[in-house]
């Protein structure tokens, strides 16, 4: 029932008056009299002789509260909704096109068997006068056609072709819930709908209205590699390898491991090719193997009681410390190949030289760079080596080429260094004459009314990167040497007292950064904290890793950086061209599996080259998955809606309220 | 109150009328009522043999010359009376309607002045909560009963009554020889029927009155009321109740009182007691000489 009018309702304010009324009617008019006793006797006999009397005002309030709802009701204009039902068939068809449709024998895969099916199944209710609607069901459920009728059959035809001619199953998972909730959507008024599922997963329960078609064949069975990367053991790498077996029976199964551009024990120092087999590795139904290429001691037994692992020892002459890439492969055909082969990158660390010269060397320096060494080794993104001039004879012969980073402590070069980052700390004599830097005098600065703390920095640029969780105000100075004048190219990031203290220049090849205090005269190396992340920052600011990793998943959106003004993507699902990033950070969607090469040139002219490896996801390589369910479409019951006007039984119960009430009323005063 | 019956006219037309009691009376003063027994009369009864001890005296001479036996003559026997008159002092007969209690004094009265004039003995109980007032004491002859009179006109109605309690109570209810008068409307939960069969235990010849108004016994109100009871203490006293009177209600009121009466006079006759119901609006010479003649009490 619906309310075609429901401010109508407010009309039930009425059985609130009417409660009103009953609260504060006039009182009872006082009569004294002799006595009571009669009127006692004769209430008795009368409630004796009309039991229900007791009730009579209970139900009289009663009918009156109705008759005023049915008055509300009335005017709200009650009616009630009849729905038409359709009668005609109608099928909904849900093709699975995640990667593990892409298995298949005898040169058909499983989404083309799917495809055929949705096929067969749009003749069979064309035939029938029915609708037919078709959902890819990938990442996100794409509708093919939407409730279409036999006259437009050819359109839906040719859509379903151009599937199998494109290529279109994905490469990822695939929404089913998601897909399911669209066919809520799309015939939410048709209890007749029946939805087909065209997957190769399995599910335990399935909901009424869904028939899920099974598109495996027999036979089909999967060795894939699930997951593989390569971990440095006593300087050695090893190479952990998980191969999942789906499908089948039991069976062996010989792993493959070419190591490009091998640093090996043997190598002196040359590269070289390396290959590794694993052979007729037994590979259990349903389970997952681990294969390990082995570099480190034999008499290690950690892995003794673990099952389904097979360690291949690497010959001591063919052991490696670096590499450019490890391809895997798993030989032999299966029903699903793009889980045989499997990229490692990330073998070989470019290498950051990092300089550091000072007449008065310290501590602190060298301290974070190691800090940040440590850093860079575990996420692999660089080597850092520092290299220190401390002595005499050093700073008066140090260079000023071949470095990533320099930091001039004190003693200033005599011109600017232009192949890396260079840092001025607290320039003692001038700064080079091509630094575009004047130095003043040195101010002193004794805070009075702080217990001398020291002058608080300021930040000049607050969202400036180097500035990056860090705050400027608890660094103090109490000693800085001001600036006579410097080019427009820098840029002030930290003041004191209106003189700029930390001035910035990143303009191609010159990345310069000046700090106008020392060390002795702050306490920004006892906040070791604000020291280190000043110094990430200048690493991320100068020196972004471009990519966060080697190894993605399929569809998954990388963000990448350049050192230098553009980066060209090539392989994976690109063109040959590849494309070209000139703005960062740019997002990469990676929507192909295969090995992906970032091409770029630094500011200083260096050419780089990176490689990443997109894989189809784990879950994938297992063809024959079990699920328990997935989303269950309601369909609802509705088609076209009509309104009964009700009005005619509320006038009816209206007036038998009313007479009702009367008929009380009147008993009542008898 | 001052009472509007009681004057010369009203007891000057009783002077003509005397009790008439069903059972003997017992006593040692000897009065106008006439008992089975014989005494010391002049007027003649009957014969009996001589029996040894009888006083030779009394023998009938010529009797025993016809017959040559000795006879006795005996004489009638006359006793006096003792009335009781309990009159019910409760909020219900006076408080809220004086001429109910007017009424009620003036069959007091005019019942003590017909025991006073036929030189018979009466005692006005006033009855108020669970005590039987005496406030006059046994009253012979007519000047102390005036006397009496004075005061009953200002009797109080107030409170309620126990009549079971009161008779109960009450010091000298007598014992074979006379009449009890209980006057009240007998609205009350008290029991008393038990006061009753008690008096009929003492052999006391009993007369209920029952003095109704004429709103008792057709009441002229209707609507929603709140009945304010006269014997109430307050306006949350339970006896007070708050009522819708529609016509069957008064139906049913009519009923209620109907059965109310009946029941007593159904009691009161299968106890042989006389019962008398009046209502205020009649004339209380109509009740003298109407009901009271009708219940035989009067000649």
């Amino acid at each position: 029932m619906t309310l075609l009018l429901p401010l109508g309702l407010l009309a039930l304010l009425s059985v609130a008056v009417l409660l009103l009324i009953y609260i504060i009617r006039p009182n009872y008019q006082q009569k004294y009299i002799s006595s009571t006793y009669v009127w006692k006797l004769s209430l008795k006999l009368k409630r004796k002789r009309v039991p229900i009397s007791k009730l009579r005002n209970l139900l009289l309030i009663l009918c009156q509260i109705l008759f005023l709802a049915a008055c509300g009701l009335a005017i709200a204009q009650p009616a009630l909704v009849t729905r038409a039902i359709v009668s005609e068939p109608e099928v909904i068809a849900v093709i699975d096109s995640s990667a593990s449709m892409r298995a298949g024998i005898d040169d058909e895969t499983r989404f083309e068997r799917a495809v055929y099916g949705a096929m067969d199944l749009a003749a069979e209710t064309f035939a029938a006068s029915g609708y037919v609607t078709v959902i890819v069901a990938g990442d996100a459920p794409e509708v093919l056609e939407q409730r279409i009728t036999s006259e437009r059959r050819e359109i839906l035809n040719e859509k379903l072709e151009e599937l199998l001619e494109t290529d279109s199953c994905s490469y990822g998972t695939a929404d089913i819930d998601a897909a399911m909730a669209k066919c809520e959507e799309i015939v939410p008024d048709n209890p007749n709908a029946e939805i087909y599922l065209y997957t190769d997963t399995e599910y335990s329960y399935i909901p009424d209205g869904v028939e899920c078609v099974d598109v495996k064949e027999e036979g089909e069975y999967n060795a894939g590699i699930l997951d593989a990367y390569a971990v440095l053991e006593d300087g050695w790498y090893s190479i952990y390898v998980e191969v999942g077996y789906y499908g089948g029976m039991d069976d062996l199964v010989t792993l493959t491991a070419n190591v490009n551009g091998a640093y090996s024990s043997g190598g002196n120092g040359v590269t070289s090719d390396i290959k590794l087999t694993a052979s007729n590795i037994r590979c259990f139904r349903d389970q997952t193997t681990t294969i390990i290429f082995r570099s480190g001691s034999e008499e290690d037994d950690a892995f003794e009681d673990v099952d389904n692992i097979n360690i291949i020892q690497i010959d001591s002459s063919t052991r490696f410390y670096a590499f450019s890439e490890i391809l895997l492969s798993i030989d032999g055909q299966d029903a699903f190949m793009l889980d045989n082969s499997f990229s490692i990158f990330g073998g070989q660390r470019p290498v950051v030289d990092v300089m550091y010269v000072s007449n008065q060397p310290n501590t602190f320096f060298p301290a974070i760079i190691a800090a940040l060494t440590n850093y860079y080794n575990d996420i692999g993104a660089w080597d850092i080596v520092l290299h220190e001039y401390n002595s005499s004879s050093d700073t008066a012969n140090m260079p000023v080429s071949g470095y990533d980073v320099y930091i001039y402590e004190h003693i200033m070069p005599s011109v600017m260094p232009e192949d890396g980052v260079v840092i001025l700390w607290d320039a003692e004599n001038e700064f080079p004459s091509d630094s575009g830097l004047k130095a003043g005098n040195y101010e002193n600065y004794i805070g009075s009314g702080d217990g001398g703390q020291g002058l608080p920095l300021q930040a000049e640029q607050p969202e400036h990167a180097l500035l990056k969780n860090i705050v400027p105000a608890n660094i103090t100075v109490s000693l800085y040497r001001s600036l006579l004048s410097y080019d427009g190219s820098y840029d002030t990031v930290l003041s004191a007292g209106g003189d700029p203290l930390m001035l910035v220049k990143n303009e191609g090849a010159s990345k310069v950064i000046a700090v106008m205090f020392s060390v002795h005269y702050s306490n920004i190396t006892i906040r070791f904290k604000d020291f280190s992340l000043l110094f990430y920052n200048i690493m991320e600011y100068f020196m972004p890793a471009t990519v966060s990793g080697n190894a993605f998943s399929v569809y998954e959106s990388v963000s990448l950086r350049s050192r230098g003004s553009s980066l060209t993507v090539t392989g994976g699902g690109l063109d040959e061209m590849g494309t070209t990033f000139n703005q960062f950070p740019a997002e990469l969607e990676l929507d192909l599996p295969g090995t992906y090469t970032l091409t770029q040139v630094t500011d200083f002219g260096e050419t780089v080259v990176e490689k990443i490896f997109v894989k189809i996801p784990s879950a994938e390589s297992n063809i024959a998955r079990v699920a328990d369910s997935f989303f269950n479409p309601l369909l609802q019951q509705q088609e076209y809606e009509y309104y009964d006007d009700l009005i005619l039984y509320i006038a009816s119960a209206f007036v038998a309220l009313l007479f009702i009430e009367w008929l009380l009323q009147y008993r009542a005063n008898v | 109150m001052k009472g509007t019956y009681l004057n010369d006219k009203f007891f000057s037309r009783l002077e003509a009328l005397a009790f008439n009691l069903k059972s003997n009376l017992t006593g040692y003063f000897g009065g106008k009522h006439l008992v089975t027994t014989y005494g010391q009369t002049v007027e003649f009864a009957d014969y009996r043999e001589y029996q040894l001890g009888d006083d030779i005296r009394r023998i009938d001479w010529n009797l025993y010359s016809r017959f040559e036996k000795h006879f006795l003559k005996l004489f009638t026997d006359e006793r006096q009376m003792q009335v009781q008159i309990f009159l019910d002092c409760s909020g219900s007969m006076g408080k809220q309607n004086p001429a109910k209690g007017e009424y009620a004094v003036a069959a007091a009265a005019a019942i003590g002045f017909l025991a006073v004039h036929n030189m018979d003995k009466v005692t006005f109980n006033l009855m108020r909560g669970d005590r039987a007032e005496n406030p006059f004491g046994t009253i012979v002859g007519k000047t102390a009963f005036f006397r009496a009179i004075g005061s009953l006109g200002e009797a109080v109605f107030d409170g309620d009554t126990d009549i079971e309690a009161c008779i109960a109570n009450c010091a000298d209810t007598g014992t074979k020889n006379g009449l009890t008068v209980i006057i009240s409307d007998f609205f009350t939960d008290s029991d008393w029927k038990k006061a009753v069969d008690y008096l009929l235990y003492k052999k006391r010849q009993i007369m209920l009155i029952q003095v109704l108004a004429p709103d008792e016994i057709d009441p002229s109100y209707d609507g929603r009321v709140h009945l304010i009871d006269a014997e109430a203490g307050d306006i949350s006293d339970p006896r007070n109740m708050k009522i819708k009177i529609t016509s069957s209600m008064l139906k049913a009121y009519e009923e209620a009182l109907g059965g109310l009466i009946s029941g007593i006079k159904d009691y009161c006759t299968r106890r042989g007691v006389d019962f008398i119901s009046v209502s205020t609006q009649a004339a209380i010479e109509k009740v003298l000489f109407g009901e009271f003649f009708r219940t035989g009490i009067l000649s």
